[in-house]
């Protein structure tokens, strides 16, 4: 821990950061050439766990704080491997396969049994060094483009020791970075990141406090007061919506959306993040489920927008 | 897009759409040829060329204001048979085909010593050729009716013991053939008749001094040549005076079809053809002059049978009259465009055989920023027109200005696959190392597809046959079968490889000098040799060593995602892991994995795949280029004119070379689909196009000298909009930082694909990249269109 005194900690040696934990996170998925979180292309870095209950969740299999068993039955060519070495999971007969997810972990025999990738363990131990590693593949674009990391997940904010490691590495090699969150986290731990965070893609989801609980599981107030905050040390935000018709829009939400990126200096626009369906099917690879909601149509997000423009709001137009 | 182009590009389409088409070609070539048959070879041909821009039936168009069109010398059939009486033709030609192979397999003949024409080139490996309607020449039924008889044939004959699919295939493309009368095709062969093809053409050279000077300097240079020479400058004036005659005889066309015009067309065509009236013996003195003239040329060329000529570097050769024309006031911007869209349109006309290419931006010879005012009015004409000819390739050099990638990608985003890109740094810096001078490098240009050229001074491109990387698997196999290769360890079966590559590059070589040895007394083209330089000077034809450079021989080779993922294959599951033996390998190759499905899926989905940035499989591309490169580097030496290339290119050989090649380790079954050119295997780039471009980048590219081709496949949701503009522009600007030779970027997605394939009637204008070259989906085999929609859909 002496060496974290200053930023040369991420400088320690594979084996050395391995002994520590904040060193290390549990990762779910690192998405290259992301091009819709931040400016350019960027590496999405995915951390599992999240604090937040959103009923129209799209990254289900985040949410969960463990390494958990995934099954993707397209790529399943029913042989049976993985029933022969774990019964009480896995049932394949007659090209059926048949899972007991509540007898489910995360122990790895069945996914090495498989011979196709059917089965996987999602969520990933790793070290900032092997998670940097993956992101300056990808360096040579980030300089063209403005583009650099943004973590997300599930909440990072759930892996915050992990993250500021995470930051102050990419840092170290000039590259530009960002984090997505609920917004939810104490101030504090947020505070601890700005040193090294060139941007905050800001989620915003609700309007009316009951409303933000009943939906999200979180407190708006928390999210306001942190927002509020940050406009205070002027970082840089983008306010990220998701809209689900029906669910969360409402007029008064537009409005405030169109408020908070009219009066606050740092926000550097909105976002909107329509509903899509992308969740289910993930939930069901997790043998989760999650509510089905209504896919907006083009139109009907242009109108969204639209109303926020005229209300004075601002668009983040995705690039600087 | 003015009325003028909106209609002209109707009546372009319905020209391709007319059907079949017959050529003059043979019968008026023939004409001549019949009278000289005691003559020189070479005059033969300068006589039988004058006789074919003499007669040929000309066409003035609607709506164009350039003349000049194969339509009449190709005129649509009429004696296209029903598609009831080619189907039982069908059964004729497969029936037939049956009889033949089962007599061949007694006494194998013996068919060697001619020169090979395009098909028999296109056919040593048994394969098919015309995948696409443009290449299929000469059939009397139209493309799409060939496609339903060979899907029909496929399924009558699925379950007939050993005939592929393929053979099939094959056999209806070959057996619907014009006639044009056994005596006619004899005389043509035997000469055998030779035209200048895939290379390009100064055509500015005569634009600029006009045909009486040209004319006045071949019969000075006659009056002082003796022996061979003086035969050449024989057979120059003859041809020269018939091109001059060709500009007249439009000239008359275009009065004549005046005659019984509304005014305002009449008074474009009466000065047409006074335009072509002056071009029959002075220079072009403005840029419509100019385009004219190119133009006129490059019909003259493809009378005489040329095909995939090269427009060269236009933007080069045409920017001085544009710039005195705009400067002087005496021509628009929007009228100099309206003039470009007539071109465009006019190289999308029938007949106009295989791909036709064109080169802007780069650097001048002296190694100067080239992009000009021309070049950036042509990125807007490519933008706008959405066509698949010409084929496009920009060159990106550091001078360039900013504009210049701003405006690429402007075009790009359009979505028509056009201009494809190319680095001048990997390519100014390879031709350096073949011996050539800077003004030489820094004039290259892309010819037909993606090969790489040098403007006005080269004879035909040279062809060999083309290697397919994963192919030569089939050559370790089989030799570790009867003993010959032990296979003990991973470095003896990348030696193995190794020795099997080195003997298809060893086969293109011997080919290669065959050729070579084929062409001094044979090969002459007197209208070709007007336009390239050195032969007025030497007096010599182009093909006799009158050319001021020589022959760029090209080794094509293709597949590297395909053979690189099978390497990594055998390396893991049986070196690595061993998870199966080589023999028990060898053996599934040969059963096509019959009965062992899981294990042919752990091969193919398990393995690492190249196009991933995953080091170990990309070192084996690597070392696969790298072997490859070097041999053919190789055979070249300074002091020799000709050189020896290499070409990562595989057109669409990647899809009848899969068709006839049995399963290969990386989980692919016989008769599928290798990777196409230098892309991993479809489908399995599976991080996004930053880590494919990551793979291609850990190549050495320090050894490609013949082309190259890449596709980036974009979700086109993902550039959308400005945001895309910059992501776009960031991928390409890294990529040619860092080392890329070619890049290509197709952005249709997979559901119009689809749909279009169901309906092709409503998916006409959509245009796909295929590998180095563009073209309507529609008018693609349907094996190549599912092979792109296979690929489309995993590169989301």
């Amino acid at each position: 821990m002496d060496q974290r005194k200053d930023d040369g900690a991420v400088l320690l040696t594979e084996q050395e950061s391995r002994k520590d934990e904040a060193q290390i996170g549990l990762v779910f998925a690192i998405q290259p050439f992301s091009v819709d979180d931040g400016p350019g292309i960027r590496t999405a870095i995915f951390l599992k766990g999240c604090d937040a209950r959103c009923l129209w969740c799209h990254n289900p299999e985040s949410i969960s704080p463990e390494p958990q068993l995934s099954y993707l039955s397209h790529k399943c060519v029913y042989c049976g491997a993985c029933a022969a070495v774990c019964s009480s999971v896995h049932t394949v007969s007659n090209g059926r396969h048949e899972i007991n997810w509540a007898n489910a972990t995360a122990c790895e025999d069945c996914v090495k049994s498989c011979p196709t990738g059917a089965l996987s363990i999602i969520g990933k131990s790793m070290t900032v060094h092997e998670v940097m590693a993956v992101a300056l593949k990808d360096a040579r674009y980030y300089d063209k483009t403005g583009g650099g990391i943004t973590i997300t997940g599930g909440e990072p904010m759930f892996q915050a020791g992990f993250v500021k490691a995470l930051l102050i590495c990419a840092k170290q090699h000039g590259i530009h970075t960002a984090i997505e969150t609920n917004g939810a986290a104490p101030f504090v731990q947020y505070e601890e990141l700005l040193p090294y965070l060139d941007l905050m893609l800001f989620d915003y989801k609700a309007t009316g406090g009951d409303e933000y609980r009943r939906l999200t599981g979180l407190d708006r107030e928390t999210v306001l007061d942190n927002l509020g905050r940050l406009r205070g040390k002027g970082t840089e935000i983008i306010l990220r919506c998701p809209m689900i018709p029906r669910v969360n829009v409402t007029d008064a939400h537009l409005d405030f959306i169109a408020e908070l990126t009219r009066t606050y200096g740092n926000i550097l626009g909105f976002e909107l993040m329509p509903y899509h369906a992308l969740g289910t099917a993930k939930a069901k690879q997790t043998g989760m489920s999650v509510h089905r909601f209504e896919t907006p149509d083009t139109e009907t997000v242009l109108e969204w927008e639209q109303h926020i423009l005229a209300k004075g709001g601002r668009k983040w137009e995705g690039i600087r | 897009m003015n009325a003028r182009i909106r209609n002209m590009r109707k009546s372009v389409e319905k020209l391709n759409d007319a059907g079949v088409r017959r050529t003059c070609f043979y019968s008026l070539a023939y004409e001549s040829l019949k009278h000289t048959r005691t003559e020189p070879v070479q005059l033969r041909r300068a006589k039988a060329q004058a006789y074919l821009l003499d007669h040929a039936p000309l066409a003035v168009l609607p709506h164009e204001l350039l003349v000049g069109s194969m339509t009449a010398y190709c005129p649509v059939e009429k004696a296209v048979p029903c598609y009831e009486e080619q189907r039982g033709k069908a059964v004729q030609v497969i029936e037939a085909y049956l009889g033949k192979k089962h007599a061949e397999q007694t006494a194998p003949s013996q068919d060697r010593n001619k020169i090979k024409t395009f098909e028999d080139e296109f056919t040593k490996k048994k394969s098919r050729w015309a995948l696409m309607s443009r290449v299929h020449h000469d059939a009397n039924i139209s493309y799409m009716d060939l496609q339903k008889l060979i899907a029909e044939m496929q399924a009558r004959y699925a379950d007939e013991p050993g005939l592929e699919q393929y053979e099939i295939a094959r056999e209806l493309e070959r057996g619907f053939k014009l006639d044009y009368g056994a005596e006619v095709k004899r005389e043509i062969d035997s000469l055998p008749w030779f035209a200048a093809n895939h290379l390009s053409f100064n055509y500015a050279r005569i634009m600029n001094t006009g045909f009486d000077a040209l004319i006045e300097d071949i019969a000075e240079r006659l009056g002082r040549a003796a022996g061979e020479r003086r035969e050449y400058y024989l057979a120059a004036k003859i041809v020269a005076q018939a091109a001059a005659n060709f500009f007249l005889r439009y000239e008359e066309a275009l009065k004549h079809a005046a005659k019984d015009e509304i005014p305002g067309r009449k008074a474009e065509l009466l000065e047409m053809a006074d335009i072509c009236h002056a071009l029959s013996y002075r220079p072009a003195q403005t840029f419509r002059e100019g385009l004219q003239f190119v133009w006129m040329l490059h019909i003259m060329a493809s009378v005489t049978w040329g095909s995939a000529l090269s427009f060269g570097r236009f933007d080069q050769y045409m920017v001085e009259l544009y710039d005195r024309d705009i400067n002087s006031g005496r021509l628009t911007r929007d009228e100099a465009k309206e003039l470009l869209c007539c071109l465009w349109l006019k190289i999308n006309e029938p007949k106009l055989r295989t791909v036709q290419s064109m080169t802007i931006g780069g650097v001048t010879p002296s190694g100067e920023d080239g992009a000009n005012e021309l070049t950036a009015l042509l990125l807007e004409v490519i933008k706008e027109m959405k066509l698949p000819y010409p084929n496009v390739g920009v060159r990106l050099n550091k001078k360039n200005a900013a504009w210049l990638m701003d405006a690429v990608v402007d075009s790009i985003k359009a979505g028509a696959g056009q201009p494809m890109i190319m680095s001048d740094t990997v390519w100014i810096e390879n031709l350096k190392k073949l011996g050539y001078e800077d003004k030489y490098a820094n004039d290259y240009y892309n010819m037909g597809c993606v090969e790489i050229m040098i403007p006005n001074k080269q004879p035909n491109w040279g062809v060999t046959d083309p290697i397919a990387f994963p192919m030569l698997f089939e050559g370790v196999f089989e030799k570790y079968k009867r003993g010959v290769y032990r296979l003990e360890t991973f470095e003896e079966f990348q030696t193995a490889y190794h020795s099997e590559l080195r003997a298809a590059v060893q086969a293109d070589k011997g080919e290669a000098d065959e050729k070579m040895r084929d062409i001094p007394g044979k090969c002459f083209d007197p209208l070709a040799s007007l336009l390239i330089d050195g032969c007025l000077e030497s007096g010599r034809d182009l093909f006799q060593g009158g050319s001021e450079l020589g022959t760029h021989w090209s080794f094509y080779a293709y597949g590297l995602g395909t053979a690189a993922d099978s390497m990594a294959a055998v390396k893991k599951a049986v070196y690595e892991e061993k998870i199966l033996t080589i023999g028990q390998l060898a053996q599934l190759l040969e059963r096509n994995f019959a009965g062992a499905d899981s294990m042919r899926a752990m091969l193919e989905r398990s393995m690492p795949h190249y196009g991933n940035d995953e080091d170990e499989v990309d070192a084996l591309a690597k070392d696969i280029l790298t072997q490859f490169d070097d041999l053919v580097l190789a055979y070249n030496e300074k002091e020799r004119r000709d050189k020896y290339v290499s070409t990562l290119f595989g057109y669409f050989f990647h899809i009848y070379h899969g068709e006839i090649t049995g399963a290969t380790p990386n989980g692919r079954r016989k008769g599928e689909t290798f990777s196409d050119s230098m892309g991993p295997s479809q489908g399995k780039d599976v991080n996004g196009p930053t880590r494919m471009l990551n793979s291609v980048l850990k190549l050495n590219h320090g050894g490609v000298t013949g082309g190259y081709a890449l596709n980036l496949k974009i979700n086109p949701d993902l550039i959308r909009n400005q945001r895309g503009t910059n992501v776009l522009k960031g991928l390409i600007a890294a990529y040619l930082e860092d080392g890329g030779p070619q890049l290509q970027v197709n952005f249709v997605d997979a559901e119009a694909l689809k749909k279009a394939k169901l309906e092709p009637d409503k998916y006409r204008d959509l245009i796909v990249r295929i590998g180095g070259y563009c073209e309507f989906f529609v008018n693609l085999d349907s094996a190549l269109q599912d092979e792109i929609i296979t690929r489309t859909v995993h590169g989301l």
